[in-house]
């Protein structure tokens, strides 16, 4: 475990990657409306450190507006999103991201026209700190940083079995192997908690195997993992714990199993008439 | 099928070492080669090399906006008169030293773009186009009218040439090599740049701004800087002028300027710095032919524009590189 | 300032204005039905002014049968851009087309000055000289015709697009594409038309303002520059904004002028620069 000491905007906070009391990512009260739509209505719910909770839910419940809130896309109309018991509100989503919070998308958002390394090498934006003069005078310490960055790269690449796709087109790709770079992406960003938005969608079954292998092992790492997922299996086998959205708001929470048999989730999917 | 994988990444990776063109070591080394000996053919290809050297610099700061950040700006022209006017003024009206006068006008510039840069790049698409042309054409009628610093239509003769310890580059010969360093410092400093971390968080707020701010990159605060940086350029190309040709007057800095920047830029190839050079060269020699038949210039622009825009919009280096990409693949393909 | 001077600087405002007006509907049209910016709309304009006059001077043809003519002609002006230049290069990313916008105004603004010279040409009012007195300020006829044709315009487009199988195919084209080509409407076409539309009326615009300013190469930069910050300002896409922010834009402008006359084009851009950034948060809501 290391402890990092991040600043924002100036201000000192630490993030201790360390088991604490304090819960990785809480949402405190979270509601979001959108002129007269409510997306979110009031859900709470923490996430812990190594562990990896999903957030299900039928369409339009709220998931992905979930995560915007906690990236920081918009803020939120009431409620808040804290990192470590540290409330983000007002921070925008470059600076979260230097907090920790790392995310990949519904749909990839990969930078098509750069390398699968460059785009890894991207992600480690915020780990690296050479500016324009440093870089455009080749300054020793920028050299040396450019060095560390590719490096690091390189070994996250491996981490999701893309090494050898390293000088592809990220724009060439098949697209299981998009979703993959996406996440070493963001694993670039040595997050403390990672947001995987429907990371199944569209991978046949043995892409998805490998995905909750990666996202078991992602865990294992001690990084907060959320997941947005529809596939009950996947989530099934990575997730220990399950969050139910419907409608924005939150209907249930609990093992995966358990929340499996709530009347209230399956009346959610199922509509109200008894499944006999 | 392993051969096969070791084929798609081999080509992939030759592609992408070809993003970068022409900078091996002996097309560089030719081209400088040439540089060095260029005025033995003459002061009319001297003075003319002198002006593409300066056009290129502002071609290349504003290749860096538009291709790498993705930024649109219709107005550079401004700050290319800025630099040159801020020069002229400084050094005939107040007797500054020319190199305090061209270090003002750099700094005057970077503060103007830092200043207008936040406000502009909140808007998007057409309003961002709108805004830096109104920008170019707000700043030309300044200079029109502001007569007693300006000069207004009838210019500001007098501007003397820059000068070290006695030494004066008042000749076409010693502006020459005096612009052309100058040159290859900014192209040598924006190639570094592109290929480093700046350079990649540039084209990851073009290719993708949301993504880019998931990755900690502060997307408004890079194109501040690029913008900043271009405006730089264009500053110190515009002093670089004012000292050459010793007299500046509005004319040249007009909406045609931006024009011609960016038939420059497309040309080139919006995403590359060498591009910039070729750029330049063409559009600049193209003028010089086309001088004589004053109006169909102006209508030989817009057509190469479009003919770019059309069927080319990676540029015309990045096209005939394709080309050759294109039937490359096909013979190893068989 | 006596009521008769602002007045009058008012009526030459909304003259001036009706003209931003017609501009910025122009760019909307255009901006509903194919999501492009013409930075070439003001060069309609110019044409329907220049044509007139080079119809009337060289061909001595009769005022209402050269302007028919010419904006007859300056539609198929705007069709022809559409179809050669636009067109082919509808997938290119919204940079390069405005990049091929500003390109064909410079093409067309080029072969002006290299047709009929440099120089402003007259035209003449189209019912005489000869100032009207009105809430104490001189109004001339042509201001009414300017306004008169103005108002006739619009009404004329409402109902072309509310009431007519054409109008509601360019609307329909216009709110989606795609199911418009589903439903049997060619979006191709409907763009072409878009176009010749939009050309058509800058011509028309450019014809009843000619009397009062002239017309020359270049009328077309600045009217292009001042339409479009009408229709920004009105909210792009939306043509009751278009009509307003031109008038606002044209009053705005008189006033200003009264206080520095040569700084009237840069007060106008800056007002524009002003507009844009008090509606960043819209504009920023519109474009997602």
């Amino acid at each position: 475990m290391n402890t990092d000491t991040h600043r924002c905007h100036g201000e000192p906070i630490s993030v201790h990657l360390c088991p604490s009391v304090v819960p990785c990512l809480e949402v405190v009260g979270l509601s979001k409306q959108f002129g007269g739509i409510t997306a979110l209505k009031d859900v709470s719910f923490a996430a812990e450190d190594g562990r990896v909770t999903a957030i299900i839910g039928p369409n339009g419940a709220g998931k992905t507006t979930l995560f915007n809130l906690a990236a920081g896309v918009y803020p939120p109309s009431s409620g808040e999103v804290r990192l470590r018991g540290h409330s983000l509100a007002g921070l925008p989503a470059h600076a979260r991201a230097r907090l920790g919070i790392a995310r990949t998308f519904q749909n990839v958002l990969l930078f098509g026209q750069m390398t699968a390394l460059e785009n890894v090498m991207v992600g480690r934006h915020g780990r690296s700190r050479a500016g324009f003069i440093a870089s455009a005078l080749r300054l020793p310490s920028a050299r040396r940083e450019e060095e560390e960055i590719h490096l690091q790269a390189v070994r996250y690449l491996n981490l999701v079995g893309l090494g050898s796709r390293a000088d592809a087109l990220a724009a060439a790709l098949p697209f299981g192997q998009q979703r993959l770079l996406a996440i070493a992406r963001a694993l670039a960003t040595e997050p403390t908690v990672l947001l995987l938005d429907e990371p199944g969608a569209g991978l046949n079954a043995f892409e998805t195997a490998a995905l909750g292998e990666l996202i078991v092992r992602v865990a294992g790492m001690g990084i907060a993992v959320l997941l947005v997922e529809h596939d009950m299996n996947l989530v099934m086998r990575v997730a220990e714990k399950v969050i139910v959205l419907d409608y924005g708001e939150k209907i249930a929470e609990g093992p995966a199993a358990e929340v499996q048999k709530d009347p209230r989730v399956i009346a959610a999917y199922l509509g109200e008439e008894e499944v006999p | 099928m392993l051969g096969v994988v070791r084929r798609n990444g081999l080509r992939a990776y030759n592609r992408s070492r070809r993003r970068f063109p022409a900078t091996g070591r002996w097309p560089l080394a030719l081209g400088i080669a040439l540089l060095l000996a260029l005025p033995l053919a003459g002061t009319y290809y001297t003075s003319l090399a002198i002006v593409i050297g300066i056009h290129t610099m502002v071609a290349v700061g504003l290749c860096l906006l538009m291709g790498y950040a993705g930024q649109v700006s219709l107005g550079h022209a401004a700050f290319y008169g800025l630099g040159a006017f801020t020069s002229g003024i400084l050094t005939v009206r107040f007797g500054v030293s020319p190199w305090l006068a061209l270090l003002a006008g750099a700094v005057g510039c970077a503060a103007i773009a830092y200043a207008t840069g936040y406000p502009i790049f909140s808007l998007r698409g057409p309003y961002l186009a709108l805004a830096t042309l109104a920008f170019g054409i707000i700043v030309y009628v300044l200079f029109v009218e502001v007569k007693e610093l300006t000069g207004g239509p009838q210019g500001l003769p007098g501007i003397p040439p820059l000068a070290v310890a006695g030494f004066a580059f008042d000749s076409d010969l010693k502006v020459y090599y005096l612009v052309w360093a100058a040159c290859l410092a900014v192209l040598g400093f924006s190639h570094n740049l592109v290929r480093s971390r700046p350079g990649r968080a540039l084209r990851a707020v073009h290719g993708n701004e949301e993504a880019a701010r998931s990755l900690g990159i502060d997307v408004d605060a890079y194109k501040v800087k690029v913008f900043v940086l271009s405006a730089v350029y264009a500053s110190l190309a515009g002093s670089l002028y004012a000292h050459y040709v010793t007299f500046v007057s509005p004319q040249p800095f007009g909406f045609m300027f931006s024009v011609k920047l960016l038939t420059m830029v497309a040309v080139g190839g919006l995403a590359s710095v060498w591009g910039g050079i070729f750029g330049a060269t063409t559009v600049t020699l193209l003028s010089a032919f086309l001088g004589s038949f004053s109006d169909l210039d102006v209508v030989v622009f817009g057509l190469i524009l479009i003919a770019i825009m059309v069927y080319m919009p990676q540029g015309v280096t990045r096209w005939l590189l394709d080309v050759r990409d294109r039937r490359g693949w096909t013979r190893n393909h068989r | 300032m006596a009521i008769g001077q602002l007045v009058q600087y008012v009526v030459s405002g909304v003259t001036i204005g009706s003209v931003y007006a017609i501009v910025a509907l122009g760019f909307t049209i255009i901006f509903n039905v194919t999501g492009i910016i013409n930075f070439a709309q003001g060069e309609f304009v110019m044409l329907g002014g220049m044509l007139s006059w080079w119809l009337i001077a060289c061909f001595r043809l009769p005022a209402p049968l050269a302007f028919v003519l010419a904006i007859l002609l300056t539609a198929a002006v705007g069709a022809l851009l559409e179809r050669v230049a636009i067109r082919p290069a509808r997938s290119a990313p919204a940079l390069s087309l405005i990049i091929l916008t500003v390109g064909a105004s410079i093409v067309l603004r080029g072969l002006a000055s290299w047709a009929w010279g440099k120089d402003a040409v007259p035209l003449p009012p189209f019912s005489g000289e000869k100032p009207v007195a009105f809430l104490g300020a001189a109004v001339t006829p042509q201001s009414f015709w300017v306004l008169g044709i103005t108002l006739g315009l619009m009404l004329a487009l409402h109902l072309l697009l509310s009431s007519t199988m054409l109008g509601k195919a360019l609307k329909a084209c216009s709110i989606n594409r795609r199911a418009a080509g589903l439903v049997g409407v060619d979006p191709q076409r409907m763009s072409t038309l878009s176009f010749a539309l939009s050309a058509a009326l800058g011509a028309v615009g450019g014809i009843i303002i000619a009397p009062v300013t002239m017309a020359s190469y270049d009328a077309g930069v600045m009217l292009g520059l001042k339409g479009f910050t009408a229709a920004a300002v009105g909210g792009l896409g939306s043509q009751p904004g278009a009509v307003v922010g031109g008038l606002a834009l044209g009053v705005l402008e008189s006033l200003g002028a009264a206080v520095r006359s040569e700084y009237k084009d840069a007060i106008a851009l800056a007002l524009l620069f002003v507009v844009l950034f008090l509606r960043r948060g819209r504009i920023a809501a519109e474009g997602r």
